[in-house]
């Protein structure tokens, strides 16, 4: 019992920092908004981050291993407009609709690791030419155009709300919350989530000691592509219409609050909780600068700014750590 | 010996949050002469050389350089003023030829173009020095290791350094590739350089060193000419206390024959034939470069198996990943542990339940109670000294590590070892803990294939011998008829 102490504390430790960033930040905009602390916006607020959120569980793991997807936002785009079409324009049951984008997006998982496994391609490289062709196939697919006029139940995931007690929460919220807590089981308590941190932390050394690494790496991009259709459902139900514009630049605010949350890109560093809290810190200061009125194109501009803030204190930190070494 | 002191240490002292890394570490460095050091992993020697290149700054204490007193202030000093730390990570530039590296970053030009005459004249001169028939314009990337390291020291000469620190310059050289290094190193001597040679073999210190300087726990424990010590005074002094038996012996009887290897050939080794039985330890010797680890590599299926076949008592097996060969009960401890073997950024716990996970499980999941419950039991028995199994690997000592690879192969309880230089650059009180871990092994009736570059090793070590050359086993013996003079023979093909 003791030792289990010590480890959650380390754990928690690990993301202090990021956490009294969080705090920070949101002390600033309750004092500086005093719409921010109300529950309605903290529930808004985290509706907005749905996507990112969902993404980055699916990134995190590729990350870990020491891959990156930069396919998510088109491949978001892309299945969202299947689902749709199949509802729309094939007329087929909402259920097999959405089963069969799923079924598409697993497909596109395959086709990214088995081009990093199997042809021992770049992750990078892949990707960005995935993120091409797929914002390309979206464009073909709708003939550039919006796909709407699905049955209410299909826009239940994206737009739906469930009371709890008295309090409307809406459906995405509690969806990632969920998928987060999966994740971080998945990652910290099973065999696949020791041999993910294994494979990002040295590959070489994890092949030797029995890991199947091509075997964990093609799971991370199907479990990503399985979270990025997740993603694409919400999106597509949330507007109640698919666009092929849908999702652009999504992939770059996962890995933003990846790296936020304490993720490395070169691999094996990085945690669920961390992540979650990038992913807040994200949504918080969208959030916090809309209230304040300041425009949209500052709080990308504020985006980035934390994001080199982050890098550079885990920085900081691992040089102190290693002069004690 | 006529010869003054370039450089000297006065009472160096230097602390690093709770560890006293030096303590009053006097030492001189004279004109013509080799300084060998010595001391076990921890002892400061690392510290005192980090001192040396200007990476940290000591507490306390003087440093004088040919008789005046210098701050080492950062990393440019030493180039600035002759003094060269030579490194045991190689810093080549791969895809640049020889002279490229040799002069890199202090390339001659005239006006900015590179002046390729003067560069390959001077490259020429250099590698003269070293003794190294070779042409400048060679891709450093496709020597060989050894004589990249000559090269490491060409750089150091290409800035007209006085005084060379060597950290374990052998560390990853063969028998015959060292003795080059000592030539060159005598040769340098004679020139008027000092050198500060750091080694684990120890009997490379008495062969190359004029003087041997051991430290303990940061001090300086003593100093004596290298005919004033003994094998014996020396591991003393190093570990304090006796090592009686520095190759534990034991009686252990040999079983049945448990791995055959029949006409095993593929792009590196050639027609490979041998067998090990169950609780027998061979050695296999051989030059760097001759196939060793690449057989060891071929049975543990990282290479792949071109013609031959592989029996495991007695049954043919496809071995075609390390995955497999663990489920056939085949381990291996790779070459070099750093790359291969240890997730460096993970935790002791981690590191050595890496193999074992799927059977510590239940539905797939693992239990920190179970990993925690692992890993301590092999802490204890391997003696891994370590604060908890929390600890990042990257903050132990070489010993430490190493016997981490050898926890983890323990837990999938092995029937075939088979260890790469398995005591590579590490202390003493370390190297004999392992090779009573190995003995332990084969005791529980593994059969183990030791590939070592240290003869002393496998002749102290090994039930028989094999010697590889050029990918192919060149003669096997029985330990009672070998030698190390015998199996150079063999290995260098003077035989």
């Amino acid at each position: 019992m003791e030792v289990e102490k010590k480890k959650k504390r380390f754990e928690l430790r690990g993301n202090l920092s990021i956490l009294m960033g969080l705090v920070v930040l949101c002390v600033f905009f309750s004092i500086t908004s005093d719409k921010f602390l109300s529950a309605g916006n903290l529930v808004n607020m985290l509706l907005q981050v749905t996507n990112i959120g969902i993404i980055a569980i699916g990134g995190l793991f590729i990350i870990l291993t020491g891959g990156i997807d930069l396919s998510a936002g088109s491949m978001t785009a892309l299945v969202g407009l299947l689902m749709a079409g199949f509802c729309v324009d094939n007329g087929f049951p909402v259920f097999i609709s959405i089963l069969l984008g799923f079924a598409a997006g697993i497909g596109m998982g395959f086709i990214n690791g088995l081009s990093v496994t199997k042809l021992r391609l770049s992750p990078f490289i892949v990707t960005l030419a995935m993120q091409s062709m797929l914002r390309g196939l979206g464009n073909v697919y709708s003939m550039g155009t919006t796909i709407y006029g699905m049955p209410e139940s299909f826009n239940f995931v994206g737009g739906g709300v469930i009371r709890i007690f008295n309090w409307e929460i809406p459906f995405p919220v509690i969806l990632l919350i969920a998928l987060f807590i999966i994740g971080h089981f998945v990652l910290s308590k099973t065999v696949f989530g020791h041999q993910v941190y294994a494979v990002g932390g040295n590959r070489e050394a994890a092949f030797l000691a029995g890991i199947n690494v091509k075997r964990v790496e093609m799971t991370t991009y199907v479990i990503a592509a399985v979270l990025t259709s997740v993603a694409a459902l919400v999106l597509t139900g949330r507007l109640a219409a698919a666009l092929p514009t849908a999702a652009e630049g999504l992939e770059f605010s996962a890995i933003s609050a990846i790296v936020i949350g304490g993720g490395s890109l070169s691999g094996g560093k990085g945690n669920m909780l961390g992540t979650f809290i990038g992913v807040l810190i994200i949504g918080v200061l969208n959030n916090g600068l809309n209230l304040l009125n300041i425009s949209p194109f500052w709080s990308k501009f504020a985006q980035g700014l934390i994001i080199f803030v982050a890098v550079l204190i885990d920085a900081i930190n691992q040089r102190r750590a290693q002069d004690r070494a | 010996m006529d010869s003054k002191a370039m450089l000297e240490l006065n009472n160096i002292t230097k602390t690093f949050p709770g560890v006293k890394a030096l303590s009053n570490v006097s030492f001189t460095l004279n004109q013509n002469e080799i300084v060998g050091l010595a001391g076990e992993n921890g002892a400061g020697k690392s510290t005192l050389i980090k001192i040396l290149g200007g990476v940290y700054q000591p507490d306390g204490g003087t440093i004088e350089l040919y008789g005046n007193r210098v701050r080492i202030a950062d990393t440019h000093f030493g180039i600035a003023h002759g003094i060269s730390i030579i490194y045991q990570e190689l810093s080549l530039v791969p895809e640049l030829s020889v002279a490229e590296n040799l002069y890199l970053g202090a390339l001659p030009n005239k006006a900015g173009k590179i002046d390729y005459d003067t560069l390959f004249r001077n490259s020429k001169e250099i590698l003269r020095i070293l003794g190294l028939d070779i042409s400048p314009k060679t891709k450093v990337g496709g020597l060989g290791i050894s004589i990249q390291q000559l090269v490491e020291i060409g750089k150091a000469l290409a800035r007209d350094a006085k005084i060379l620190v060597m950290d374990e310059p052998t560390s990853s050289l063969g028998r015959e590739d060292a003795e080059r290094l000592f030539r060159t190193m005598k040769s340098l001597k004679e020139k008027g350089c000092g050198i500060i040679f750091i080694s684990h073999r120890l009997e490379e210190l008495f062969g190359v060193a004029d003087r041997i300087t051991v430290l303990r726990d940061g001090e300086v424990v003593d100093t004596r000419y290298s005919s004033d010590w003994t094998m014996d005074s020396l591991v003393f002094a190093m570990v304090n206390r006796k090592i009686d038996q520095f190759y534990p012996k034991r009686t252990i009887s040999i079983g049945e024959k448990v791995l055959t290897v029949e006409n095993l050939e593929n792009k590196l080794i050639n027609n490979v034939n041998f067998s090990v039985s169950a609780g027998e330890i061979v050695g296999i010797a051989g030059l760097v470069g001759s196939g060793r680890s690449e057989l060891l590599k071929t049975i543990y299926g990282v290479n792949k198996v071109r013609k031959g076949r592989i029996l495991l008592s007695g049954r043919e097996c496809r071995i075609d990943s390390p995955e497999k060969a663990l489920l056939h009960g085949i381990a291996m401890v790779p070459e070099n542990r750093k790359v291969e073997g240890l997730i460096l950024s993970s935790t002791v716990k981690e590191n050595v339940v890496l193999s074992v996970l799927k059977k510590l499980a239940k539905y797939s999941f693992v239990s920190r109670k179970e990993i925690s419950f692992s890993a301590d039991r092999a802490i204890k028995y391997f003696e891994i000294r370590t604060p908890s199994g929390n600890q990042k690997v990257l903050k132990l000592s070489g010993g430490n590590q190493q016997k981490i690879i050898f926890a983890r192969i323990a837990e999938i309880e092995p029937k075939i070892l088979l260890l790469d230089e398995p005591t590579r650059g590490i202390d003493i009180g370390s190297k004999v803990d392992i090779y009573n871990k190995i003995l332990d092994f084969a005791e529980k009736g593994a059969a183990i294939l030791l590939v070592s570059s240290d003869l002393t090793e496998i002749l102290g070590m090994a039930d028989r011998v094999l010697v590889m050359k050029e990918g192919t086993m060149v003669a096997e013996m029985d330990i009672k008829d070998a030698d190390s003079k015998l199996i150079m023979d063999y290995a260098t093909g003077g035989r």
